[in-house]
């Protein structure tokens, strides 16, 4: 027997459908977002900005503004997909848009206190050093044994880039795909998943929007559907959503 | 380009040139006190290696006619059949990103043109480093150069993950918009264009090291920004060209820096 015939994709995209994301807390770790935004106002609760402070990163309440527009639409797709989701904005980009693993770590860290459900991470950190990959993998680990489920780009050139490269993490690329209940999953690869990523309309700061295509905005699909699952089955741990999404998957022997 | 231009541009190169070496030539013959070695020996071999790095560097024209770049653009804009392709470099005094070199479309209205980071499709892909293809967020270059454009992919420059500028392809031909093949054919031609374009910035600051005169750099590079690690070693190596030209008893020493820098990987 194999594992598509043991499993119902048809009972687990009617929980995706059943799903509003009510009661989950969704972050945004990236470049900020534009709560003003109207299309996305009524799902803001928190905002968090990680700075520098004697030699170390804090993430503190703050604006949260964003720097790029890069938040704003990853906001935006995932509010579309699981209206009733709580949206935490964490800012890690800096006023001249620098990041680094240490800030993102620090988001991370910032994720975890705030007891968030799931985490966008449409950002991808190469070249890390040996001791960064460690540092932050440790911190991946504790969300992961905390029940918080990662979700993260990958590079355009198929890198080796973190987080998405850690296993415990869902690793998204970008594809032609109708809707966000629609994707590819590839088990053994360091991107399990392709979901819709091409053209899609999002929001952007100044009350505009922006069809856009790259993995960034393809994550968020991703974290609007495990948001949706998350509200039709609370305390689905990590685990158990990557199975979900795996059994799911538009690529499946019934697919 | 026709003959007449070509023997204009020799003729002002040789001319240059020639200013450069009586410059150099006259500031060692000032500022060269006789040591305890050949200095005269170490002086006409400095002249002759100046003189070749001088030939070679005048052959060089700025950015916006050079014409490797622009047949990098030009292919830039075949790889993904579009109207037009430019190369924005980034600029760290002004943090923002200027357009040095377009081709196709309205390019000579675009070169110059600045692009500012926040909430623009340039400003993702320098920051975000990845590749973004969407309808255009800045219709202030519409105004200006008269152009409706209707969709833009950006790829950004990166050298050892080190963003330098972005590569851009606008209107797609014959299509509504990028397809998912263009961006991964985008990515990996700006892979490659990375790497010519950081090789030219690297002969832009060879000409500012033998020159040693930041105010001969050409004025469209004023401001960008080299990889940190190339800027580093400029730097060094500025370093220690300044501290030959002071005291010429070192020029041994020196040069057996820049060899052993040549010689790192």
């Amino acid at each position: 027997m194999t594992f598509d015939q043991l499993v119902d994709r048809e009972k687990i995209l009617e929980l995706i459908e059943q799903g509003t994301g009510k009661g989950v807390k969704v972050g945004i770790l990236d470049s900020g977002v534009d709560f003003t935004h109207s299309a996305i106002a009524d799902a803001a609760h928190r905002s968090f900005d990680v700075r520098e402070s004697q030699g170390t990163f804090v993430a503190r309440e703050g604006p949260g503004t964003d720097v790029l527009g890069h938040g704003t639409m990853c906001a935006g797709v995932i509010h579309e997909i699981a209206p009733e989701a709580e949206l935490y904005n964490i800012k890690t980009l800096d006023e001249r848009g620098q990041n680094s693993p240490g800030k993102v770590i620090c988001g991370i860290q910032c994720a975890i206190a705030q007891g968030l459900h799931v985490l966008n991470l449409s950002l991808v950190s190469l070249n890390m050093s040996r001791n960064t990959i460690v540092d932050m993998l440790y911190w991946v680990e504790k969300a992961y044994y905390n029940g918080m489920i990662l979700v993260a780009a990958t590079d355009n050139k198929q890198k080796r880039g973190f987080p998405g490269d850690y296993s415990s993490v869902i690793a998204v690329d970008f594809q032609h795909f109708p809707d966000f209940k629609s994707f590819n999953y590839f088990l053994g690869k360091p991107v399990e998943i392709e979901a819709k990523g091409v053209y899609v309309q999002a929001p952007f700061p100044g009350n505009t929007y922006i069809s856009t295509t790259c993995t960034s905005i393809a994550c968020p699909h991703i974290t609007g559907l495990v948001a949706r699952l998350l509200s039709s089955m609370p305390g689905l741990t990590p685990f158990q959503a990557k199975t979900l999404l795996m059994a799911a998957r538009a690529n499946g022997e019934k697919g | 380009m026709d003959i007449l231009e070509s023997i204009e541009r020799v003729s002002k190169a040789i001319e240059a040139l020639s200013s450069e070496v009586r410059d150099l030539k006259s500031l060692a013959a000032g500022a060269f006190p006789s040591g305890p070695y050949s200095v005269r020996a170490e002086r006409r071999e400095c002249d002759d290696q100046v003189k070749i790095v001088l030939s070679y560097l005048a052959m060089s024209p700025g950015m916006e006619r050079d014409e490797l770049l622009n047949t990098l653009l030009t292919c830039a804009m075949n790889v993904v059949r579009a109207e037009g392709a430019g190369l924005c470099l980034y600029d760290d005094r002004k943090d923002v990103l200027i357009f040095r070199a377009a081709t196709g479309i309205a390019a000579d209205q675009i070169i110059g043109l600045e692009v500012p980071l926040t909430n623009s499709q340039h400003g993702i892909a320098f920051r975000m480093r990845q590749v973004i293809a969407s309808t255009p967020m800045n219709r202030a270059i519409d105004a200006t150069t008269g152009e409706h454009y209707r969709n833009v992919l950006v790829a950004p420059l990166l050298v050892d993950d080190e963003a330098i500028g972005t590569l851009s392809a606008v209107n797609k031909k014959h299509e509504d918009q990028f397809t998912p093949q263009d961006i991964d054919d985008y990515t990996g031609f700006a892979e490659v264009a990375a790497h010519i374009i950081r090789q030219r910035l690297r002969e832009y600051n060879l000409k500012q090291i033998v020159e040693g005169d930041a105010a001969k750099i050409p004025l469209e590079l004023s401001g960008v920004k080299s990889l940190t690690s190339d800027a580093d070693l400029l730097e060094i190596i500025k370093n220690i060209v300044s501290i030959g030209r002071r005291s010429p008893e070192m020029i041994p020493l020196c040069r057996q820096l820049i060899g052993a820098m040549a010689n790192m990987d």
